[in-house]
C-alpha cells in the first residue's frame, strides 16, 4: 500500500524510520476507518446525536484540518457526506473492492434526502477537546485528507531521524524531499486515458506532494454510464466533466483536498476553486482528452503529448506588463 | 591559426600540432571562464534531435524543460537573474547579470549546451530522458 524510497542512508536506519511509519500508518487506518469498528465511526454515530461529546484525540485534529480545507474550497471538498458515500457504495472496507460489479445507482429520492439535509463540515464545531455537530447526518470520511495528512506525517518522521532524500509512495500519490544525489527525484505522471503511458514528468523540488483526484480510481458502469466515487455534494452523483485533476504543493494534506475540490469543481469553476484552496500547480484533464495548466504547473512539467491533444495554459497570477 | 586538413572537426587528428599538456588546457579554461561565457556542441546522439534541456543553477537542484513549447523562463543564478528562451526546439540566453555577455552573444543552441559561467546557469540539450522513481496517477 506504501513505498517508500530513500538515498543516502544505511540499511539499519531506513529499516527503523520504515518501520516507525508503518506503524502509525497501521494505527490510523484503523481508527480512521469510517465504516468499521473504529474511533472514526464511534464519532460518527455521536455526532447523530447533535449533543457535545468528547473528541478522540486520534481523529480531532485530522477532523480539524479537513474543516479548514472544506471552508477554503466553498464546501466542494466535503468529507461530511459519508451517509452519500454509503448510499452509493463507495464505502470501501480496506482490502476489499467495491462497488460490485451489478452495482446500480441509488434512488434518487434517497440522494435528493440526503442532499436537502446538506451535511456540512462547519457543522462540526469545537470547543476545546469537545465537539458536536449541528446536523445529525453528518458522517465523516475522512478519505480526501488522510493520505496527504499520512505523507505528510512520513515525511516528518524521515527528517527527524535525519534522512533528508525520500519519496514517499501511497499509490499513485506520493511526497517527495531533496534529492537522488545524483540528479532530482523524477516523477512520471501517468495518462489517465492510457495508463501504461506517462502523460509527462516532473522533478520534485525541495519538499513536495503530488496528488491526483481521476474518476478511474473507484466506479461502477450501469447502462453504459460510468459512476465514480468523487460525488459532487451539490448534487449528490458523481463529479462530471472531468478525468482527473493533479495538484502539486508542499502540504500534502492541501494538495490531497485541492485535487479533489478543484475535480468537484469542474471545467468551468476550477481555476477560482484553486486560487481560493492556494494551489497554483494544478492541472486538469476533461472527460475529452483535453489538458489544462496553471502556468506555475506548465513551467515545472515536460509534457509528453500526443499531436492532437489541446492544451491550454492559464496564468495564475496577474501578469504584469512594464 | 592555421587549418590542417583534419583539424576542422572535434574528431579530427592533432597531427602537426602539439597536444595541450594540463597547464595550457587549465590556462584555456580559465581564459574562457575570465571572458565569462563557455558553450560547446555535439553532434546529436544517435541522429535524434533534443527534447529537453536540463537547467542547472548555482547550488538549485537540475530542472528539466521540454523543448517542444516555446517560452521564456528566468533562473536566479549565482549573481542573479539569467533569461533563456525556448523557441522551435532550440534554447539561448537572451538576458543575464552577467558583465561580458558571452552566454548571449553566442546565439542559439540546438545541440550541446552552453554556460554562463559567472551566474553559473548551464543549459545542457538533452535527446532521451532518465527513467522514473515513481509514478503519479
Amino acid at each position: 500500500m506504501i513505498n517508500i524510497l530513500v538515498v543516502g542512508v544505511r540499511e539499519k536506519e531506513a529499516k527503523q524510520a520504515f518501520k516507525e511509519i508503518e506503524d502509525d500508518f497501521m494505527y490510523w487506518n484503523r481508527v480512521w476507518n469510517p465504516w468499521g469498528k473504529s474511533a472514526m465511526s464511534r464519532m460518527n454515530s455521536l455526532f447523530q446525536s447533535t449533543e457535545w461529546v468528547s473528541a478522540a484525540p486520534s481523529v480531532r485534529p485530522v477532523i480539524k484540518r479537513a474543516k479548514e480545507l472544506s471552508i477554503k474550497s466553498n464546501g466542494l471538498f466535503n468529507p461530511s457526506i459519508g451517509k452519500l458515500i454509503k448510499l452509493w457504495g463507495f464505502d470501501s472496507q480496506p482490502g476489499k473492492d467495491l462497488p460490485p460489479k451489478d452495482a446500480r445507482p441509488p434512488d434518487a429520492e434517497r440522494i435528493n434526502l440526503l442532499v436537502r439535509s446538506d451535511p456540512k463540515m462547519t457543522d462540526i464545531v469545537f470547543d476545546d477537546i469537545k465537539i458536536k455537530s449541528k446536523n445529525k447526518d453528518v458522517m465523516v470520511d475522512l478519505g480526501g485528507v488522510a493520505k496527504g495528512y499520512a505523507m505528510n506525517h512520513a515525511i516528518k518522521v524521515l527528517k527527524r531521524r535525519g534522512i533528508k532524500n525520500a519519496i514517499v509512495n501511497g499509490g499513485g500519490d506520493l511526497k517527495g524531499m531533496g534529492t537522488r544525489i545524483t540528479r532530482p527525484w523524477r516523477i512520471a505522471i501517468v495518462d489517465p486515458f492510457d495508463k501504461k503511458d506517462a502523460i509527462g514528468s516532473i522533478y520534485i523540488e525541495k519538499e513536495e506532494s503530488i496528488f491526483t483526484s481521476g474518476d478511474y480510481e473507484r466506479f461502477f458502469v450501469h447502462n453504459n454510464v460510468r459512476y465514480h466515487h468523487i460525488l459532487d455534494p451539490r448534487t449528490g452523483y458523481p463529479a462530471r466533466g472531468v478525468r482527473s485533476v493533479t495538484v502539486i504543493h508542499e502540504d500534502g494534506t492541501l494538495a490531497d483536498a485541492a485535487a479533489t475540490a478543484i475535480f468537484i469543481a469542474g471545467p468551468k469553476q476550477w481555476v477560482q476553486v484553486a486560487k481560493n484552496m492556494g494551489v497554483n500547480k494544478v492541472m486538469l484533464i476533461d472527460d475529452k482528452g483535453n489538458i489544462f495548466v496553471s502556468l506555475e504547473m506548465f513551467n515545472r512539467l515536460q509534457l509528453h503529448l500526443r499531436k492532437d491533444t489541446t492544451l491550454r495554459v492559464i496564468p495564475f497570477k496577474p501578469v504584469i506588463h512594464k | 591559426m592555421s587549418h590542417g586538413k583534419h583539424t576542422s572537426t572535434a574528431s579530427g587528428t592533432w597531427e602537426g600540432y602539439t597536444r595541450l599538456n594540463l597547464w595550457d588546457s587549465m590556462l584555456v579554461v580559465l581564459c574562457l571562464a575570465a571572458i565569462g561565457g563557455w558553450y560547446w556542441t555535439r553532434p546529436p546522439e544517435s541522429g535524434k534531435k533534443p527534447t529537453h534541456v536540463l537547467i542547472t543553477a548555482a547550488n538549485k537542484p537540475t530542472r528539466e524543460i521540454s523543448l517542444l513549447y516555446d517560452r521564456t523562463i528566468n533562473i536566479r543564478g549565482h549573481l542573479g537573474l539569467s533569461t533563456i528562451r525556448i523557441e522551435n526546439g532550440k534554447v539561448r540566453f537572451i538576458k543575464s547579470v552577467c558583465r561580458n555577455k558571452v552566454c548571449i552573444h553566442s546565439g542559439w543552441h540546438q545541440h550541446g549546451g552552453v554556460a554562463c559561467m559567472p551566474n553559473r546557469v548551464t543549459l545542457e540539450l538533452k535527446g532521451h530522458t532518465v527513467e522514473y522513481d515513481a509514478y503519479a496517477y
